[in-house]
């Protein structure tokens, strides 16, 4: 990857009372890269999704985005920013109170001066592109899990930011929904969107990553390729594999 | 008995953590009626959210209004009326009922019904938000809960709840009529003479100004816990019970406060 990186970190820092979550993170994502961030439960990587969308502020350090600070942004300096990084929570958090059509149009309701028939374009491309065409008018009650974290992926990319960040796009599926998961983000991928992937499905960073890090400790102990993770000599890499049960073989 | 110094301390410390708390819960608090004042006179403004709130926390709450209006005045009558008998004061039941409907029944009873029906609603409805991560959500998608959620409902209840004191007020006059009429002989048109003479502008603006105050304690309060509200279907259970239970206290005592400063200032 040549140029400029899209998101920078550099030294962050955070703690929740006296658990020490972040000592010190430094890390670049380049434009149409895909980062896996893997490591045991509770080594803050969700939360570091969480700082670069400003729903949590860092104790110390900096995030750029195109070579701008944005951890010092207030809510509504941010709001440009969300325009540009979209967020694909685990669980899709979608409104329950409107329908998946409602759900997809809110963010183009709210930025952009779309008509009605413009909105409704949009919202059907993006459920063909995650494979729920005709769901418009269900409520989020009325879907599954796999579908819920679809839709919330639909309503995450409706605006074309250039980065997502997606917390455990996989998590809590059957095969088959996460099989469709999968496929989605690799769609994504060949758009050129660049994305920050957590994760604890390892066959999942491996096959969609360019590039992998694992945190332990507050600490990065890990940032290569998905080859020199799988062949990594390290023992804490090969315990860490071992224990997401994973093996070798 | 002998307590060690270890134990003192312990104690000690966990005062010291839960005032530390409690002051920085009203910090917080005081900082959402900032963003809240913020947010009212800024754009963007959520016009038809505003308008859907008024629709659920108003016009939803006429039914039960009806009810609390006529029986609290019915009620009232009867109790004033067979205690005034006594002395020959049942002609004064009237200008009695009135007056304490305007200035104090009708803005207390309304809203602490207000604060059980509304303000339990607004915080399991944003609490539910909370623990499922669609105020999240709603700010990662560019938006703010503030206007989106908190801004669009205290509005509603400061549009709301004066109409529905004032309709409880009606209501409960209507309701002592009714039991001057059939238990105490008392005819319709001298209830009203007596009534319209005895009630002021004055004492209705009280009552309307108290509900005011108290829309703003019971929406603020709701909308806060219900932001800060944790710990999944548990944690929205808690913020619906503490909703009721502190602002049904914050209505109380502040009702006390407000009687004085209107007494001291001429307006009760």
């Amino acid at each position: 990857m040549s140029g400029q990186p899209l998101l920078k970190l550099t030294n962050i820092h955070k703690r929740f009372g006296q658990h020490v979550v972040h000592d010190g993170i430094s890390f670049e994502l380049n434009k149409g890269e895909t980062l896996a961030l893997l490591g045991k439960s509770g080594t803050g990587k969700s939360v570091l999704l969480r700082m670069i969308i400003g729903l949590e502020n860092p104790d110390e350090g900096e995030i750029f985005f195109q070579d701008k600070v944005i951890s010092t942004l207030d809510e509504c300096q941010y709001t440009q920013v969300r325009m540009d990084i979209a967020y694909a929570f685990q669980g899709g958090a979608l409104f329950d109170s409107l329908t998946v059509f409602e759900n997809l149009a809110y963010p183009l309701r709210e930025h952009t001066k779309m008509k009605f028939s413009e909105i409704s374009e949009k919202v059907n491309q993006v459920l063909t592109l995650v494979e729920l065409q005709g769901i418009q008018n269900l409520m989020p009650s009325d879907l599954s899990g796999g579908m819920k974290k679809r839709v919330g992926l639909a309503r995450a990319i409706i605006m074309n930011p250039q980065i997502i960040l997606y917390d455990e796009p996989t998590a809590g599926l059957d095969p088959q929904n996460r099989k469709n998961v999968l496929q989605i983000v690799k769609k994504l991928k060949l758009q050129g969107l660049a994305s920050i992937y957590v994760t604890h499905d390892i066959p999942a960073a491996i096959e969609l990553a360019d590039r992998i890090m694992v945190f332990n400790n507050g600490s990065v102990i890990f940032n290569d390729n998905s080859f020199n993770f799988i062949n990594s000599t390290s023992s804490i890499i090969n315990e860490f594999i071992e224990n997401e049960g994973y093996g070798h073989d | 008995m002998r307590v060690s110094s270890a134990a003192i301390g312990d104690d000690n410390k966990k005062v010291i953590d839960k005032l530390f708390k409690i002051l920085f819960s009203v910090g917080e608090y005081g900082n959402l009626i900032k963003e809240i004042s913020v947010a009212t006179f800024s754009r963007p403004f959520y016009f038809n959210r505003l308008i859907d709130q008024i629709v659920s926390l108003g016009i939803g709450s006429i039914p039960i209004t009806i009810v609390i209006g006529i029986t609290m005045g019915a009620v009232m009558t009867m109790n004033f009326g067979h205690g005034l008998a006594k002395f020959g004061g049942i002609l004064y039941v009237p200008s009695v009922v009135a007056i304490s409907l305007v200035r104090e029944m009708a803005p207390i009873f309304t809203s602490l019904l207000v604060a059980g029906r509304i303000g339990s609603g607004i915080g399991a409805e944003i609490g539910s938000m909370s623990v499922t991560q669609q105020i999240d959500a709603i700010r990662a998608l560019g938006t703010s809960p503030i206007r989106v959620l908190v801004v669009p409902r205290v509005l509603a209840a400061f549009i709301s709840l004066p109409l529905l004191t004032l309709l409880a007020g009606v209501l409960g006059i209507i309701g002592g009529l009714f039991i001057c009429y059939y238990e105490f002989s008392i005819s319709p048109g001298f209830y009203f003479n007596k009534v319209i003479s005895a009630v002021q502008i004055i004492d209705l603006f009280s009552g309307i100004i108290k509900s005011f105050i108290f829309a703003g304690i019971i929406s603020t309060v709701a909308c806060y816990k219900g932001l800060k509200t944790k710990h999944g279907t548990r944690g929205v259970g808690k913020t619906t019970t503490r909703v009721v239970v502190i602002s049904s206290i914050v209505i109380l005592i502040s009702d006390f406060f407000l009687s004085k400063i209107f007494l001291l200032t001429g307006v009760n």
